[in-house]
């Protein structure tokens, strides 16, 4: 690694005179000028370069000499490659370097301390940074504030900022950052020691922040400690909060509460009771504020129950919701959520196979919202009662998953054919669905475009290749689900912890026919749990489930098998 | 002046080597360099534009390029299609020496959409290719001492190579 200025820098810094610049040696001189579309085309094609002689010189560029394209030519090549191939072009020469550091407006930096005396080079190469991300690794030290701040002082105008496991960085750092970058618009960070005074130097310097997004921030563990994290001068332009593994999340609910025009919020895995802050927003509203502008809520493993469902039905302008393994909502909340919420049009969940939410919610849900457009079922065990009805009622409904289920068989599907006429994406996996539910998709679901089944025992190769035959313009999608495929896989229909996001189709990549042993294994599973999810593959007894839930939710739920 | 519909009315080019081109003024306008010379004319511009800098070989191919483009989109639908199988044939038919010549040529005459395409085509070709390579297709020489090369790989080391998602 570099850590004095390269001579190469000293060539950037006097870029700026750009007569002094030769872009190439082979004696035609190359444009440097940039293209104004006024000029007359009676003007040749005057090149004002400075060559070795000390003169200007016209030459008369002739197709056969070409050597080199304009600047903005340059830059917009450079555009569409990749980080890599723009670090071999700044090698190609001197003119290229100072082109190509001009039009970078993102970066990715390793953030590891020794990047601290390569960091006025590389900021005087890449002068015109919007978006830059610092990441370091775990076994390394990181950059600490004084990187942080000689950066923030080169890059006024950066709109995005992520950092990685920065663990040096420290409160005064990011509000010395704060201080100088106040354009920015989205903040991202993972795995770093600050706590609260640095977010709130943030969201006071920064009242163009659109979009904060928060996890493992380790400073804010304490809670005695931790003073509140207030909305700042960002109040209005926050769009999207997202939190995650947060000891103390709890402490941004002044946040959240504060950021009137809220659009997206996500909790992820951030321990304390969530159903309050719930019912302060909806309190909120009730006192007269208007619905709260929150159209999209993701809450995944958080402590939350029918409290909080019941407070979120208040924001009337919900469209998408995904409820991620949420064992303390039931039906109940549910139903209270299709009453109220009738914009809803994305529903994902997450039952974990605990059996608090299945018909009853889903019929709730039926009834409610008719714009219901994406519906994700994992770990839910809906039957023909509630598939009817969402079918006949829903008739937006254009893309069904149904992942994990115990009670979808053939019937469902072929009632799911009969009913679903909107249909255009369908995904099972996991569910006892065999070749007879598949001949029912031959006729039904007439818009129906894909469809994708995975660990489906009953479904053979065959059956998806009959399929195929006879709807031709159907794309099908299928790994046979073959036993011996499954003892290989690490995941299962039951408790996954990769969520399923839509569209399934496009995610998975390894859903061919024949090849599935891998496809859809969670990325962020531990070893640990990866053999548990192989028995629970395996066996779907109760016992299993059970304790395993125990052990997950900490002994707050008992699972009961309906 | 208006009244008569512009695409009835013809301009004419001259190149380099004197080779003269009749274009209507719907295909000029997408020479913008050509289009601010006949905007900022008092007159009609009755006589040849003279190009000092396009050869006729670069003309033709622009011409080529714009008359399609326009036959294309103004046509039925299966259009993309065809025009994703001209764009590929139009740039397959180039040397690289005639790629770029044509690029200065686009870039000069200001030919938008042409350009982006012609500049995503060089994109292509110098992808994942070495350093070398692309002094090579450019004729470029080095200007780095060494010295300089070495510390410039060096500093590239600290920008990651992967694809930087927001």
């Amino acid at each position: 690694m570099g850590n004095t200025a390269s001579t190469a820098a000293a060539a950037v810094a006097s870029r700026r005179e750009s007569a002094a610049v030769q872009g190439n040696r082979s004696g035609i001189s190359s444009k440097s000028r940039s293209v104004s579309s006024s000029v007359s085309p009676m003007i040749s094609s005057t090149v004002n370069s400075v060559d070795d002689d000390g003169g200007s010189r016209r030459d008369f560029v002739e197709p056969d000499y070409i050597s080199d394209l304009p600047d903005e030519c340059l830059a917009s090549v450079f555009q569409s490659l990749s980080s890599a191939d723009r670090n071999r072009c700044s090698l190609v020469c001197r003119r290229w370097l100072q082109i190509e550091g001009q039009s970078r407006h993102r970066v990715s930096l390793n953030a590891q301390s020794e990047l601290l005396p390569a960091i006025p080079s590389l900021f005087s190469r890449f002068d015109s940074v919007t978006k830059l991300a610092l990441k370091c690794d775990r076994r390394s030290a990181s950059i600490g504030d004084d990187a942080l701040v000689l950066i923030s002082r080169r890059c006024p105008n950066l709109t995005r900022l992520k950092l990685r496991a920065c663990r040096e960085l420290t409160d005064a750092g990011m509000e010395a950052f704060a201080k100088n970058c106040k354009g920015l618009k989205k903040l991202s960070c993972g795995s770093c020691m600050f706590g609260s005074r640095a977010m709130n130097a943030v969201l006071e310097n920064c009242g163009s922040l659109e979009e904060l997004s928060v996890k493992r921030l380790r400073g804010i563990t304490d809670a005695a400690a931790a003073e509140p994290i207030g909305p700042g001068t960002a109040a209005q332009s926050l769009r999207t909060i997202c939190l995650k593994e947060l000891y103390n999340g709890q402490c941004f609910s002044s946040l959240i509460l504060g950021a009137k025009n809220l659009r997206t919020l996500k909790l992820f895995r951030c321990s304390g009771d969530w159903d309050k802050l719930f019912q302060l927003i909806s309190e909120r509203s009730l006192g007269g504020s208007g619905a709260p502008s929150i159209v999209e809520i993701h809450l995944e493993r958080l402590q939350i129950s029918d409290v909080g469902l019941q407070a979120i039905s208040n924001c009337s302008n919900l469209e998408i919701l995904h409820l991620v393994k949420t064992p303390e909502c039931t039906d109940v909340g549910l139903i209270a959520i299709s009453e109220r919420c009738k914009l809803l049009r994305k529903l994902h969940i997450d039952g974990w196979k605990a059996n608090r939410i299945g018909d009853e919610g889903l019929i709730g849900v039926a009834k409610g919202c008719p714009n219901l457009q994406e519906l994700v079922l994992i770990g839910v065990n809906p039957t023909k009662l509630s598939l009817e009805m969402l079918a006949s009622n829903c008739l937006n409904l254009e893309r069904l998953a149904l992942c994990g289920s115990d009670t979808v068989g053939d019937p469902e599907i072929s009632c799911i054919a009969a009913k679903c006429v909107a249909l255009k994406k369908l995904c099972i996996k996991g569910c006892p669905v065999s070749d007879h539910g598949m001949e029912a998709l031959a006729s039904g679901c007439p818009n129906l475009v894909k469809v994708k089944v995975k660990k489906c025992k009953g479904v053979t190769s065959e059956g998806g290749d009959w399929l195929r035959q006879i709807r031709v313009s159907l794309a099908v999608n299928l790994d046979t689900g073959d036993t011996d495929h499954q003892d290989a896989s690490a995941s299962d229909g039951g408790a996954q912890d990769n969520g399923l996001e839509f569209p399934p189709m496009a995610a998975h990549n390894a859903g061919g026919a024949g090849g599935g042993a891998s496809a859809g294994v969670a990325s962020s599973s531990t070893g640990r749990s990866t053999s548990f999810k192989s028995r629970l593959g395996l066996l779907s007894g109760r016992s299993l489930v059970a304790c395993t839930l125990r052990k997950w939710t900490g002994g707050n739920t008992s699972a009961r098998h309906g | 002046m208006s009244g008569i519909s512009d695409t009835e009315r013809m301009i004419t080019l001259k190149t380099v080597e004197g080779t003269l081109f009749d274009v209507k003024s719907s295909i000029a306008k997408d020479l913008k360099t050509v289009q601010a010379f006949i905007d900022d004319s008092d007159d009609d511009v009755t006589s040849p534009i003279p190009l000092p800098n396009v050869f006729t070989r670069e003309l033709s191919r622009i011409l080529d390029y714009l008359n399609n483009h326009h036959r294309f989109r103004s046509g039925i639908e299966k259009a993309d299609e065809e025009m994703a199988r001209y764009d590929a044939e139009f740039a397959k038919s180039m040397s690289h020496e005639e790629l770029k010549a044509l690029i200065l040529a686009a870039n000069y005459l200001n030919v938008k959409d042409l350009l982006e395409f012609l500049n995503q085509t060089v994109a292509d070709v110098i992808q994942n290719k070495s350093v070398e390579f692309v002094r090579n297709f450019f004729g470029i020489e080095n200007d780095y001492t060494p010295e300089e090369e070495e510390k410039l790989r060096n500093e590239n080391e600290w920008a990651f190579n992967g694809v930087e998602q927001d």
